[in-house]
């Protein structure tokens, strides 16, 4: 899932200050899980700012609500009469979540209330860490279920570096080194074999962008490259 | 806990409104020096600025409600 951490307060109450109605749009998918941007994290920010702006003689209105993705028109198609009501909205979204809502709401200013940090996953609660790069092409298959590309600082796809010291890598030694632990997985599956098999280059052309998707089902219909 | 008052510092209010004890139900003098410290940072930082300003707090006695019988 996407992780996102929530932005400086002081950064989204100077965004917001001007505004005497105000938004929060809470995105109740990834980011409602790493607990940066759902429904409860919507209220302390609509909480925090009545009473940080309250401090300063404000009395703005808030309103909040959440939908279940902000990345989806389906859901956040039926927010445009809401929208209307306020001067200013503020997505608690990821990066995608805030850019969709605001070519929905082009009239109105939109404010990011968290910085997107990564696609990763939940180690336990409240701990994330990183596992993809949306690199276009995984290599996961042939690296033993371990992502060069992410886990090795450096990227490289066909073995370690000279930095790797007794397993750890030079980046940060309390790491273990990626080429390390996919040496030791393929081993213990019984296809050590595979690590000799050289990767091609990245096709860093296809990471480009803005990236686009069409789905094979769809190509007739959206007019895509074959 | 930690985080709440990390909000409270962040809106301006200040963290040193909240804080937690940890006081086992037999320890009454612990209760009492922890309400005690609670109080006197109260009554150091003041009145709850987002509060209206009020008069000195009332003292008059509180009463029972009283019964109202309908119909």
């Amino acid at each position: 899932m996407i992780i996102a951490e929530r932005k400086p307060f002081h950064e989204i109450k100077e965004a917001v200050a001007p505004f005497e109605k105000i938004l929060i749009v809470g995105c109740g998918t990834c980011v409602a899980v790493c607990l940066a941007g759902g429904e409860k994290e919507v209220g302390l920010l609509a909480s925090q700012l009545k009473l940080a702006l309250g401090l300063e003689g404000k009395r703005p209105e808030i309103g909040e609500i959440t939908v279940e993705r902000q990345c989806d028109l389906e859901f956040i198609r039926p927010l445009c009469d809401f929208i209307a009501d306020y001067d200013a909205i503020i997505s608690t979204a990821c990066g995608a979540g805030v850019q969709f809502l605001g070519e929905l709401c082009h009239m109105k200013p939109l404010f990011p209330a968290l910085n997107t940090t990564f696609i990763g996953v939940n180690e336990t609660v409240g701990f994330y860490t990183e596992r993809c790069r949306a690199c276009h092409n995984c290599y996961l298959g042939v690296t033993g279920g371990i992502c060069p590309v992410t886990m090795c600082p450096k990227g490289l796809l066909n073995g370690p570096c000279g930095g790797n010291v007794q397993g750890k890598c030079e980046v940060d030694p309390a790491r273990a080194c990626a080429w390390c632990d996919i040496y030791e997985r393929l081993e213990r599956e019984g296809r050590l074999g595979q690590i000799e098999k050289i990767l091609p280059l990245h096709p860093h052309d296809r990471t480009t962008t803005p990236g686009a998707v069409i789905h094979p089902a769809y190509r007739r219909r959206y007019g895509g490259h074959e | 806990m930690e985080y709440a008052r990390q909000l409270l510092e962040e809106i301006g209010l200040g963290k040193e409104r909240l804080a937690m004890y940890e006081i086992a139900a037999s320890d009454a003098p612990k209760w009492v020096a922890a309400v005690n410290e609670m109080t006197d940072q109260a009554r150091a930082l003041g009145p709850n600025p987002l509060r209206p300003a009020r008069g000195p707090i009332a003292t008059e006695t509180l009463t029972g409600p009283e019964l109202v019988v309908e119909g």
